[in-house]
């Protein structure tokens, strides 16, 4: 049994059809107990202040459950959702749901017939890793929006897996953006946020079919990532590219060259063994950062959400930005990270600023918000990740730096 | 292939209806599976001389996922592919739970492109009592619903029931209706009630079968009649059901 002293639990399945949805101006709903989505909107969800909710729950009363009151809770979203005038309503499953079966295909069918608005189910159970459900969630939208007669665009990309559990603010990713313009590359869809410009925010899914490669930037986006290359023939980078060498290294990846190898390290920091504890893309990319840019060669990365998908070596991969080393480990145990943590050899530590209260020992802390972590608390902190902004962040706190080199 | 659910009342004869119809089917050259779906895990037994195959929800319970299908399917009379849900024990668990979690199983390992029936008849064990028991009509599992009836007023009234909650789930693109079986008690006028009940409920009776000593004979010696002797008039309207059963994949691949 795992014991949590000091950290949550993670976010699970439905939080990441949330985050995988919420910028697409749809309604989803947890089919969950009455208050079961509250949480979600006002402590999970930091994009959420104040306006109508994205994100519902059923509502489930005990009688609900007992005697079946389906066409309640079908006529409340059929209200609900033409009331706020959203896209799409997309069913979104928890423990309730799984321990009595309810048929949410079904339900989904039901709503969209008496709306006219697409509606689809994600298989959710509530007790699976957040990715999981983001992951669901991208692949139900999909098969719901894409178009896969979309006009080819031979320089377009996606950009698969950018959900703000795993990378935080849109703002962040900026830089990925920007590199990924200067090779060349134009971005069709962006799963998950619409592309900037675009009026209609679902467009961009539509057209993903026609993009000629996607770049995953979580393990949220790997699945669909495989799927387009089975059913489009799109090849697929993955990685989270952090720092100068990681932004050398991603753009070798997306111009197809085999044979990159990272130009030495220009700085030297003074750790030698440091502990990254998050989601696994950008733990890898953490690493590559700290290895290439710092010179620090022992990286251990810590994967609190399964890491195995970055490195199933499906077909279509093309190119990854993640090397694992044998003392990596995928854990959410506190007791175990807090161990892991407390080394007397782990001289630095980058985690989510709720782990800081694990560590007993010496060594430095460098805080980095994994929002499925943290959540609302540090979603306004001051720290990057992304190429030269995730160098300047990690200088400054390596070396005291406050400036990209 | 067509999948067919065959509900009714609780003793009204289902499991005997499906056997003998799954056994004409495997006679006349058909590849067919039947699925019981009652904790009691007989409604194969008189295709197996006796004996059923390991129930599913058991075999997850002690062994986990099976490698193979073969692990929990068992070839019978007509080399009909015959499993067995299982479930609880009396009084506690929940079988309508259970039997979504075997039937996602037999999906997520590929049974039905595994073993490429013609035919799939899911023997339900009771009236729809839960949504649990509504499982087997749910899109992607059965395409049609046929219900054994007599012409008894509580047999009709459950068929009544049944009826009424397929048609509540129209727009879920839930099973439709095949038809009534009648399975005669030997009432008067049973075949006119029935008949006009159908006709009430706007749907119709796809089939008789007359009330018959012979069946339950064979059945004493772990057979269905189609095996015991084929050539009897009784066996011949399974054959007869069997068809039209068949008939139902025909007119929905025209449709």
């Amino acid at each position: 049994m795992k014991e949590y002293h000091h950290l949550l639990p993670l976010a699970t399945g439905y939080f990441g059809v949330s985050s995988a949805l919420y910028d697409f101006e749809g309604l989803v709903v947890v089919y969950g107990p009455a208050g079961g989505a509250w949480h979600i909107n006002v402590e999970d969800e930091p994009r959420w202040y104040r306006g109508p909710a994205t994100v519902v729950g059923a509502g489930l009363l005990e009688m609900d459950v007992i005697l079946g009151n389906d066409d309640k809770f079908i006529n409340n979203i059929v209200e609900t959702a033409k009331g706020l005038n959203r896209r799409f309503v997309a069913l979104s499953g928890t423990p309730i749901s799984e321990i009595i079966g309810t048929d949410l295909k079904g339900f989904a069918r039901t709503i969209e017939s008496r709306t006219d608005m697409p509606v689809f189910m994600v298989p959710t159970a509530g007790s699976e890793p957040y990715p999981e459900g983001a992951s669901k969630a991208l692949l139900a939208l999909a098969d719901k929006f894409m178009d896969p007669d979309a006009p080819k665009h031979p320089k377009g990309i996606n950009v698969l897996g950018a959900i703000h559990l795993s990378t935080g603010k849109e703002s962040h990713l900026d830089p990925l953006f920007e590199t990924i313009a200067s090779t060349g590359f134009e971005p069709v869809g962006v799963l998950s946020a619409p592309v900037p410009g675009q009026a209609d925010s679902l467009e961009g899914v539509r057209q993903a079919p026609g993009a000629a490669m996607n770049a995953v930037v979580s393990t949220s986006g790997l699945k669909l990532a495989e799927r387009m290359y089975a059913d489009y023939g799109i090849p697929f980078v993955a990685g989270m590219p952090v720092g100068l060498a990681g932004r050398e290294a991603y753009m070798a990846l997306l111009q197809g060259e085999k044979d990159f190898s990272p130009a030495k390290p220009v700085q030297s920091a003074p750790y030698e063994h440091v502990l990254v504890v998050g989601e696994p893309t950008l733990g890898y990319g953490l690493k590559y950062c700290l290895n290439h840019d710092f010179g620090i060669s022992q990286v251990n990365v810590i994967s609190v959400t399964p890491s195995d998908p970055l490195f199933r070596g499906n077909e279509g991969n093309i190119g990854l930005l993640a090397e694992r080393g044998k003392a990596d480990r995928d854990t959410d145990d506190e007791g175990e990270i807090s161990k892991l943590m407390n080394d007397p050899s782990v001289d630095l530590v980058i985690a989510d600023p709720c782990y800081r209260a694990l560590l007993s020992g010496s060594a430095k802390f460098v805080p980095l918000p994994h929002i499925a972590m943290s959540a609302r608390i540090h979603w306004d902190m001051d720290y990057e990740y992304s190429m030269d902004k995730g160098h300047a962040y990690l200088a400054s706190q390596l070396l005291g730096n406050t400036s990209a080199s | 292939m067509i999948k067919v659910a065959i509900y009714g009342k609780g003793g009204i004869g289902k499991s005997t209806v499906t056997s003998c119809i799954s056994a004409a089917l495997g006679l006349d050259g058909y590849n067919v599976m039947q699925l019981g779906c009652d904790p009691k895990t007989d409604s194969t037994i008189n295709l197996l001389g006796g004996t059923p195959p390991p129930p599913i929800l058991q075999y997850l319970q002690e062994q986990g996922q099976p490698e193979a299908l073969d692990a929990i399917i068992r070839r019978g009379f007509g080399d009909v592919a015959c499993l067995e849900v299982g479930g609880p024990t009396p009084g506690v668990g929940c079988f309508g739970r259970g039997m979504l979690t075997a039937f996602d199983l037999l999906d997520e390992m590929g049974a039905y492109d595994t073993y490429r029936p013609d035919v799939v008849l899911y023997d339900i064990m009771a009236d729809i009592v839960c949504g649990g028991i509504a499982v087997p009509m749910r899109e992607g599992f059965a395409d049609k619903v046929c219900i054994v009836t007599s012409g008894e007023k509580m047999a009709l009234l459950a068929a009544k029931n049944i009826i009424l909650a397929l048609r509540n789930f129209a727009d879920r693109n839930y099973a439709e209706l095949g038809g009534l079986i009648l399975n005669c008690r030997d009432m008067d006028d049973e075949v006119e009630r029935v008949e006009e009940f159908a006709h009430k409920m706007d749907t119709s009776v796809i089939g008789v079968i007359p009330r018959d000593t012979a069946i339950h004979r064979f059945e004493e010696e772990g057979k269905t009649i189609v095996e015991g002797d084929r050539s009897l008039p009784t066996s011949k309207r399974f054959f007869d059901l069997g068809r039209t059963i068949v008939n139902f994949a025909a007119s929905r691949n025209a449709a």
